[in-house]
């Protein structure tokens, strides 16, 4: 009975696999065809752009997605900066406002995540001019200030390095003096009185 | 004679008690060691790893380029200011209860000044190029700046622990038995610098000491402000503030003190120093952790205020994430954690109690790591371009090295305390000396808690 059972065992997972070379096989789940875009970008009065991106997929217009937008730039090496994102309309149109803050050629890319890691997307550009900077330069002009601030830290650093070897120096030179002094038999006075050395302490 | 005879054994016990830690560090030392190590030992992998790796292990990425390290280096560097200046402007105001905690203060000033130190070489992610620091530095850099300043202030910091330490060395020295070995015998020999106790070595002594406290605390003040400014001159929304620099000085002395209650609370009870330190020690310095902690609200009020009335996009979204938005919970739990329940705990008549005023340091101590992780991260976090804020990650590399670092500071203390005395002996004779009709008086209403 025992010996049996290996063997009633084996047929049993051959007689699967011939079922499973027979089998049918599971039918293939369509994947969505990609999103694509149509992107566009318009400047305004104040200088900022109205960035627009309609969604399509397969012809039909998709509502309710949301539309990141980014710039590429180069920080470090080449990046995508999030400009935000925006919710696609009825029509399928993502808009989203940005204000530039240099001006030139700008690479932007309309993104929609796929849902499996991967994304859908659509580069276009944008020519800036009139931006407003983040950060307005206005350096003051102090050429006078200027001229003296680097000499006049550097001095100070100087002082206080002195200063810091001055007393470390005293103390430390100070407390030798007088044990080479008794050592030589020319213990200091003061007071009038020859200054003895006993330990301060038992 | 028999006064005599009693003041002898005083001294005796208070010698005894200073050289506690040496002889007989107890049975938790090692186990506690063991533990210490064991986190530091973690943080020195993480590190690795994060070298290995690259500072994305970390938490840092694109849209977080500050984070957890940052907030340590200004909070270790932070609560070591603190205990220098406690200890200068204790001595400078000649506060006679100060002597039994100076060597507390100082010791911890050294220590988390070297743990903070650390932190301005971790955040780096390249850190082989702080050599171009040396080599090639801009003068305009705040980072060279930062580095010179944190330097300086190392030296000083050293100069400030070790000179009042002579007198103390040239007694273990004298004390050292036959069983000492021929490194502690050379050791304390050149440690001791030749005092003999002399009247001129005592001058001489007695005057680097004090111009050191005078040097130390415009010196501390200075450096702070230059760490904080490396934050204020960015240009960013939430740093960009005149008074980051005060802000930062006030915020350093008020976990200094809270750091110092915890560590003399910690080693008093340790090393049984309880004779010597008293309630009244814990009560006076859980009134200038007060003073400090309410100066520092009011500069957060100041800061908060302005920002907020000017209404500019950038700094109303600080605001708004700090005030109701992602770090509000944080940001609470600092106010009422970190500032009101301390400040409550060190001014409440019901609260005068060693354990209630240590509760308050270790609030504070935390509170204002939470405040520094405040100040650092939200605006490092603000999008300049477009909306989107940038995240942080907690990652485990970081957790580690912050763990590490704190658990770095009891145990550089432990080690200290096992080579230097940790009462301040020549201080404390020179304190009773000074002021020999009230001295006795003075120590037990410091020891019960009066003063």
């Amino acid at each position: 009975m025992n010996a049996r059972t290996p063997t009633s065992a084996l047929a049993a997972i051959a007689v699967a696999l011939a079922f499973s070379s027979l089998a049918i096989p599971a039918p293939v789940v369509a994947a969505d065809p990609p999103a694509r875009f149509q992107t566009d970008a318009e400047q305004r009065d104040d200088g900022s752009w109205m960035l627009r991106a309609t969604l399509t997929r397969a012809g039909a217009v998709q509502s309710q997605q949301t539309v990141e937008f980014l710039q590429k730039v180069d920080f470090f090496g080449e990046r995508w900066i999030s400009l935000g994102s925006a919710v696609t309309d009825s029509a399928g149109v993502a808009a989203r406002l940005y204000s530039p803050t240099s001006n030139g050629l700008q690479h932007l890319v309309a993104r929609l995540a796929a849902g499996d890691g991967t994304f859908d997307s659509d580069v276009f550009d944008i020519t800036v001019s009139g931006a407003v900077p983040a950060i307005p330069e206005g350096e003051p002009n102090l050429p006078i200030i200027k001229m003296w601030a680097f000499p006049v830290g550097a001095a100070l650093l100087f002082l206080v390095w002195l200063a810091l070897a001055v007393i470390f120096f005293r103390a430390v030179i100070g407390i030798a003096r007088p044990t080479r002094a008794q050592a030589t038999g020319h213990a200091p006075t003061r007071e009038g009185q020859a200054e003895s050395s006993p330990p301060t302490r038992p | 004679m028999v006064a005599a005879v009693r003041e002898s054994r005083d001294a005796v016990a208070l010698q005894e008690a200073a050289f506690r830690p040496m002889h007989a560090p107890g049975r938790w030392f090692w186990p506690l060691f063991l533990v210490l190590g064991a986190l530091v030992a973690l943080a020195a992998v993480g590190y690795g790893y994060q070298l290995l790796s690259g500072l994305w292990v970390a938490g840092y990425n694109d849209t977080a380029f500050y984070g957890i390290y940052e907030a340590n280096l200004v909070a270790f560097i932070g609560v070591s200011y603190g205990g220098a200046l406690v200890s200068a402007v204790l001595r400078l105001t000649n506060a006679r209860w100060r002597a039994p905690v100076t060597r507390m203060a100082e010791g911890m000033a050294l220590v988390s000044l070297l743990v903070g130190a650390a932190f301005a070489i971790i955040h780096l992610g390249r850190p082989e190029r702080i050599w171009l620091l040396i080599v090639s530095p801009q003068a305009a850099s705040p980072i060279v700046w930062d580095a010179i300043a944190i330097t300086t202030y190392l030296v000083a910091t050293l100069i400030f622990l070790y000179l009042p330490l002579i007198p103390d060395m040239a007694f273990a020295r004298d004390r050292l038995g036959p069983s000492a070995n021929r490194l502690q015998r050379v050791f304390y020999r050149l440690a001791a610098a030749g005092w003999q106790g002399t009247p001129a070595q005592r001058r001489s002594l007695n005057w680097s000491v004090g111009a050191m406290a005078v040097l130390i605390i415009p010196l501390a003040i200075t450096v702070h402000s230059v760490l904080a400014w490396a934050f204020s001159m960015t240009s960013r929304p939430g740093w960009h503030s005149t008074i980051f620099g005060p802000y930062f000085v006030i915020g350093a002395l008020y976990s200094g003190v809270a750091l110092v209650i915890v560590v003399v609370a910690a080693f008093r009870k340790a090393y049984r120093l309880e004779p010597y330190i008293g309630l009244g020690h814990f009560v006076s310095l859980a009134r200038i952790m007060a003073v400090l902690g309410a100066v520092y609200l009011y500069f957060t009020f100041s800061e908060l205020l302005t920002a907020a009335y000017t209404a500019s996009h950038e700094e109303a979204s600080i605001v708004a994430v700090l005030l109701e938005g992602s770090w509000a919970p944080l940001f609470w739990t600092f106010m009422v954690g970190g500032i009101f329940v301390p400040l409550a705990l060190s001014l409440a008549p019901a609260t005068r109690k060693v354990r209630y005023l240590v509760l308050a340091g270790l609030l504070a101590v935390v509170g204002m790591w939470l405040k520094r992780m405040l100040i650092t991260l939200p605006p490092a976090t603000a999008p300049l371009i477009g909306d989107v804020w940038g995240t942080v990650q907690l990652t485990w590399v970081a957790i580690a090295l912050t763990l590490g670092a704190t658990a770095a500071i009891p145990l550089g203390l432990m080690i200290l305390f096992r080579f230097v005395p940790i009462l301040a002996l020549h201080e404390m004779e020179e304190v009773d000396a000074e002021g020999a009709p009230e001295s006795a008086h003075d120590r037990a209403v410091a020891v019960e808690g009066v003063l």
